[in-house]
C-alpha cells in the first residue's frame, strides 16, 4: 500500500515540477528575444526563429517527464481493484494503510 | 451515470484513441486500453478504439510516402523554363527547404537538402495525419520515430567519417586537449549516441501528447454526461494548435539535423573561418 502511495504521490509531482522549470526557462528565452526584436525591429524573422527553436527545445524537456508519467501510470493498478481489495479485506488493508 | 463514466476515464490510462475520432463523434465512451505508451502497440487488451495496430501506421507511412512522390511526379510533368502553377509551388517547396539548409549548415549546405527537405516535409505530413478526422499520425509511435532518429544517426555518421576520414572521424571524439581525453571521450560517446533518442522521443511526446489531448477533448461530451452535446466540435481549437505543433515539431527535427550534420564536418568551417581574419591581419601588416 505504501508503494502505490508513494508511486501515486511521485506521480503526482513530476509533471508539474518539470512544468514549473519549464514556464521559468521559456519565459526568459521569450523575454530575451522580445528585447532583442524591441532593440532591432528589422531583424524580427531571425529573432522569432529562434525563439521558437528554443521554446520547442525547452518543451521537449517536460515532454520527456510527460513520457515517464505515461510508463508509471500503467503500474498504478485501477481504482476499482484497490476498491476491492479494500472491501473484501477490511483489516488487513486498514492495517496496511498504518 | 456520468459519475461512474468519469470514474471510468481517470481510473485507467488515457491511451483511448479512435480511429475516427471527427468532430464530437458519438460513441467516444471508448473502453480505455490498459496500457501505457510504450506497449501495447498492438491492440490488445481494448476491443473497440483501441492504440492501432502498428501495421495500421506502417500502411499510413506508407501512404504518405506514396503521396509524397506522386506530387513530384506530377511537377515534374512538361518542364518549363518559366514555371507557372504547380510546377511553381513545387519550386517554392525546395527552393524555401535549399534556403532553410544552406542557412544552417553554410556553404556547402547543398548537397545535404535532399534529405533534411524530406525529413521535413515526410515528418510535417505525418504530423498533420492526426489532425485529419479518421487518421492517426505514424509519428505518434515510438517505432517511426525512432527509425527516422535511427536514420539521422547514421548518416550524419556516414557524413562525418567521409568528410574527415576515419582519423578525423575518431580524433572528433577526443576532444580539443588530449590530457583530458579519458574524461571528455565518454561525454562525447554517450552525447553521439543518445541524439537518436532524444529526436525520436521529443517528436514523439510532442504528437502523441497532442493526440492524447485531441481524443480527451472529443470525448469530453460524453464523459462528463452530457452526450447530447456530442456533436459539438470542441477540440477544433485543439486541432489548430496541433497544426502549429506539427509544423513545429517538424521544423525542430529538420533543423537538429542540420546542426548535427554542420557539427560532424565542423572542421571545414573552423579553417576557413580562422583564414580569414588572419589573413587579413596579414596582409595588412606586410602591405601597409
Amino acid at each position: 500500500m505504501t508503494y502505490f502511495m508513494a508511486l501515486a504521490l511521485a506521480l503526482g509531482f513530476g509533471v508539474p515540477v518539470a512544468v514549473l522549470s519549464a514556464a521559468l526557462g521559456q519565459g526568459k528565452a521569450a523575454a530575451a528575444a522580445l528585447e532583442g526584436m524591441a532593440r532591432q525591429p528589422e531583424q524580427t524573422g531571425k529573432l522569432q526563429t529562434a525563439m521558437i527553436l528554443a521554446l520547442a527545445f525547452i518543451e521537449s524537456l517536460v515532454i520527456f517527464t510527460l513520457l515517464v508519467f505515461f510508463l508509471l501510470n500503467g503500474k498504478l493498478p485501477e481504482t476499482s481493484a484497490i476498491l476491492e481489495v479494500l472491501k473484501s479485506a477490511p483489516a488487513a488493508a486498514a492495517g496496511g494503510l498504518r | 451515470m456520468p459519475q461512474s463514466a468519469l470514474h471510468n476515464l481517470r481510473s485507467q490510462t488515457p491511451i483511448l484513441l479512435a480511429q475516427g475520432e471527427t468532430g464530437g463523434a458519438p460513441g467516444t465512451e471508448r473502453p480505455v486500453a490498459e496500457t501505457t505508451a510504450a506497449e501495447g502497440h498492438g491492440g490488445e487488451k481494448n476491443d473497440v478504439g483501441a492504440v492501432p495496430d502498428a501495421a495500421l501506421l506502417f500502411t499510413n507511412a506508407v501512404m504518405i510516402a506514396l503521396i509524397m512522390v506522386a506530387f513530384a511526379l506530377a511537377a515534374r510533368r512538361k518542364l518549363e523554363a518559366v514555371p507557372k502553377g504547380f510546377q511553381n509551388f513545387a519550386e517554392w517547396i525546395a527552393e524555401s527547404l535549399n534556403r532553410f539548409t544552406v542557412g544552417i549548415i553554410g556553404e556547402g549546405g547543398e548537397k545535404y537538402t535532399p534529405l533534411v527537405g524530406t525529413i521535413f516535409l515526410y515528418i510535417f505530413l505525418m504530423n498533420m495525419l492526426s489532425v485529419v478526422p479518421g487518421f492517426h499520425a505514424p509519428t505518434a509511435n515510438l517505432s517511426t520515430t525512432l527509425a527516422l532518429g535511427v536514420v539521422v544517426f547514421v548518416y550524419v555518421q556516414y557524413q562525418g567519417i567521409r568528410n574527415n576520414g576515419l582519423g578525423g572521424y575518431l580524433k572528433h571524439f577526443v576532444g580539443p586537449m588530449p590530457a583530458l581525453s579519458p574524461l571528455i571521450m565518454p561525454v562525447e560517446l554517450i552525447s553521439e549516441f543518445i541524439k537518436p533518442f532524444t529526436l525520436a522521443v521529443r517528436l514523439f511526446g510532442n504528437i502523441f501528447g497532442e493526440d492524447v489531448i485531441l481524443l480527451v477533448l472529443a470525448g469530453l461530451t460524453t464523459t462528463m454526461g452530457m452526450s447530447y452535446l456530442s456533436w459539438l466540435p470542441i477540440q477544433f481549437p485543439v486541432m489548430l494548435l496541433a497544426t502549429l505543433t506539427a509544423f513545429v515539431q517538424a521544423m525542430v527535427f529538420a533543423i537538429l539535423t542540420c546542426i548535427y550534420l554542420s557539427l560532424m564536418s565542423h572542421h571545414e568551417h573552423g579553417e576557413h573561418g580562422e583564414e580569414g581574419p588572419i589573413d587579413d591581419a596579414h596582409s595588412h601588416a606586410t602591405g601597409h
